[in-house]
């Protein structure tokens, strides 16, 4: 395939969008123009307010640097205009989970595991900015080493503590200052929910995933992975939020053997890493991210030249491959759903969530 | 007036200015100003302030019509310029890229040759220049442009524009070519810490363009920031009858000193400069909406030996810096500015 670069680059872009779109809309779950507006301007309205109330978990200090452009540099204005949907993403689905799993009644409880999600996942995207545009793995390894990461999980007090380390002193390292005190607030956030459910096996349960997305995170950045080594740790790195969230759901709810909203939680991790993929093949080449639909995705730059990589992926058909693997699991997800016990118009919103999020990330 | 009072009057000034952006935009999606021999500008103009106002809540419609009349105009070479009848240009394409990473569906293909423009405009100390010695006309045919020799040499205005658009697209700030280029600012900074600037008059806007862009490309430091904001802070302090009550001229360079100082708002004497200039803003806006024109835009060399100096007599440039300025001051708590 002889096209000039900028042809390919367009073909894989039109074709991973052709592909995700033709299957949503074989299962009915494109939604029309208004109602998708509609739908993600009150998701926007919800996480304007979860910004103004997660302010305060943010010292006057680092709000100065958060608030201002130069935070997470040329980054900042794609991460300010997302933000509110950031927030709003992971308390839906954190809300959902506990509505799923038949969690606890209270309206307060689940708002807590919820917010506990929505700071989780900003977290997570922040950690994501700094390792993968900043190329702060060494500052990050040196702030939240895994003992560190451990302490803070099983210490309520350690969050404070964390925020007096040495590294977190200087005047120019102030993004990493937020992404702690972004971090210490998501800990804060679970361990008021452990004092509704000491259950101690879903605090372990939290350890494990927290420890998981944690290892992920950092094997991503390594330059030298097999295809299948690169295959496993992006999916790890795209389910373990979404594991995190059903164990918070957990945590609000006394019937811990409920494993419902953890193999829901599962599927849809599955199906975001997907489709995470998908919509990010050209800017991932271009920037040596890992993705699965590139070959060799752990030796990008090193082995091929991105005209080679690309015309593999359009002649080998690996869009396709991986559009399907992203359809099937949202089947998976419709019949955990359709066996779920909670109200119709509970699943019915899951889906609504689900379908919504995926036609943002797409456009 | 307290803190508390001024952010009811904030929202409403934002509110305001966007209904006047919301009038002033043409029924193809183009803003229209600074007349010129050649025409007024629709492309710079419409993608400038699509890089100002996108992200403020309210400007989604204005953005997505913009956005969709400026991709339709992208020239064969890959970029974008003054109007249809010149050539396409480095500093109006830096602007373009930066506008369409508020738009959904933007097809790499777009950006990518669109980064190719912008590379073909650097020249051999760094700098990028407005337009190339060879540019293609709309006809498409290729020839000379009698230009004078600042057009088509780098320039600090044009190459911190250039750098900005190159780093928000993952451009790398290591690249040997993207860091001539921040070498190139570097090394024409001013003994006074601001930088100068051949479109414009006065020296804000590209302080404020430079300053983000190092600041980007990790090579100033919060202390150098800091340092920077207080000269302008001192600089609008020590001549407030120059400054503050004349903001009516100068809306357009006060709004990017805001900018900048409220790139690092760490002191109160910068603090209090902000507030000032919230206030004096918010009295300067007009009935309708927009913010008073005046004339900021050089075109040096227009003739031989003769530099015009030009007004968005539509204010919607103005507009649109000022909404920028203000809605980056909402960013903040109002509790940073109490203390």
């Amino acid at each position: 395939m002889d096209w000039p670069i900028p042809f390919l680059a367009e073909e894989v872009w039109l074709r991973a969008r052709r592909c995700l779109m033709i299957g949503l809309s074989e299962h009915d779950l494109v939604p029309s123009h208004s109602r998708y507006s509609d739908y993600m301007e009150v998701q926007n309205a919800k996480g304007e307010k979860l910004c103004r109330r997660f302010e305060h978990f943010l010292s006057d200090e680092c709000l100065l640097h958060f608030c201002s452009e130069r935070f997470l540099g040329p980054d900042n204005k794609r991460f300010s205009q997302r933000l509110p949907i950031t927030l709003a993403f992971g308390y839906e689905c954190g809300y959902l989970l506990c509505q799923l799993g038949g969690g606890s009644s209270n309206g307060e409880k689940i708002e807590q595991s919820a917010d506990c999600a929505a700071l989780f996942n900003l977290a997570s995207v922040l950690f994501d900015s700094l390792i993968d545009r900043a190329g702060l793995v060494n500052q990050i390894q040196t702030l939240l080493p895994r003992d560190r990461l451990f302490h803070l999980w099983s210490e309520a007090s350690a969050a404070e503590e964390f925020l007096g380390s040495p590294e977190l002193k200087s005047p120019n390292n102030q993004d990493l200052r937020v992404f702690a005190e972004v971090l210490a607030a998501f800990f804060k956030c679970a361990h008021c929910l452990k004092e509704v459910n000491s259950a101690t096996i879903c605090w372990t349960e939290l350890w494990d995933a927290l420890d998981g997305a944690y290892s992920a995170q950092l094997a991503s950045v390594k330059k030298e992975l097999t295809y299948k080594e690169a295959n496993d740790i992006g999916r790890k790195k795209s389910v373990a939020p979404f594991i995190i969230f059903s164990i918070l759901s957990k945590l609000t709810n006394s019937d811990i053997q409920s494993t419902i909203e953890t193999n829901l939680a599962r599927e849809v991790g599955e199906l975001i890493a997907g489709v995470d993929d998908l919509v990010d093949i050209e800017s991932d080449l271009r920037l040596g991210n890992l993705n699965r639909v590139l070959p060799n995705a752990g030796l990008l730059g090193q082995t091929k030249d991105p005209r080679a990589i690309l015309a593999e992926v359009l002649t080998k058909n690996r869009i396709e491959v991986i559009a399907k693997d992203v359809l099937t699991h949202f089947e998976a997800i419709l019949v955990i759903l359709e066996r779920n016990p909670a109200p119709l118009h509970v699943r019915n919103r899951f889906v609504e969530w689900m379908s919504m999020y995926l036609i943002d990330w797409l456009r | 007036m307290t803190i508390e009072a001024l952010a009811p009057r904030v929202d409403a000034a934002i509110s305001r200015g966007l209904s006047f952006l919301n009038t002033a935009q043409h029924s193809n999606g183009f803003w229209v100003d600074f007349e010129t021999v050649p025409g007024s500008s629709d492309e710079w103009v419409s993608a400038f302030i699509i890089s100002h106002i996108a992200g403020i809540a309210g400007s989604e419609m204005l953005v997505k019509t913009a956005l969709s009349a400026l991709t339709k105009r992208k020239r064969s070479e890959g970029g974008w310029g003054f109007n249809l009848k010149v050539a396409p240009d480095c500093d109006s394409t830096a602007w373009v890229l930066q506008a369409l990473l508020s738009g959904p569906f933007i097809r790499p293909v777009m950006t990518r040759r669109a980064i190719d423009f912008l590379y073909e405009h650097q020249m051999e100390d760094g700098g990028f220049a407005t337009y190339r010695e060879y540019s293609s006309q709309p006809n498409g045919n290729t020839k000379s442009i009698t230009t004078p020799n600042g057009w088509l040499s780098s320039q600090v205005c044009v190459t911190a524009a250039t750098i900005i658009a190159l780093l928000v697209h993952g451009e790398s700030p290591k690249k040997k070519q993207l860091l001539d280029a921040i070498i190139y600012i570097e090394t024409n900074r001013l003994n006074s810490g601001m930088w100068s600037s051949y479109w414009w008059r006065g020296d804000s806007y590209v302080t404020y363009l430079a300053t983000l862009g190092l600041t980007w490309a990790n090579r100033l430091t919060i202390e150098d920031i800091s340092g920077i904001a207080d000269v302008i802070a001192t600089n609008l302090c020590s001549n407030v009858s120059s400054s503050l009550i004349n903001i009516k001229q100068e809306i357009f360079y006060t709004s990017y000193s805001l900018l900048t100082l409220l790139l690092s708002p760490n002191t109160m004497k910068v603090r209090s400069t902000i507030i000032e200039i919230i206030r004096a803003l918010l009295k300067e806006q007009l009935p309708d909406g927009s913010w008073p024109s005046a004339p900021i835009l050089l075109i040096p060399e227009s003739q031989p030996g003769l530099t015009e100096l030009i007004a968005d007599e539509g204010r919607t440039f103005t507009t649109s810096t000022a909404l920028k300025a203000i809605s980056q001051f909402c960013n903040y708590p109002s509790k940073i500015f109490q203390a």
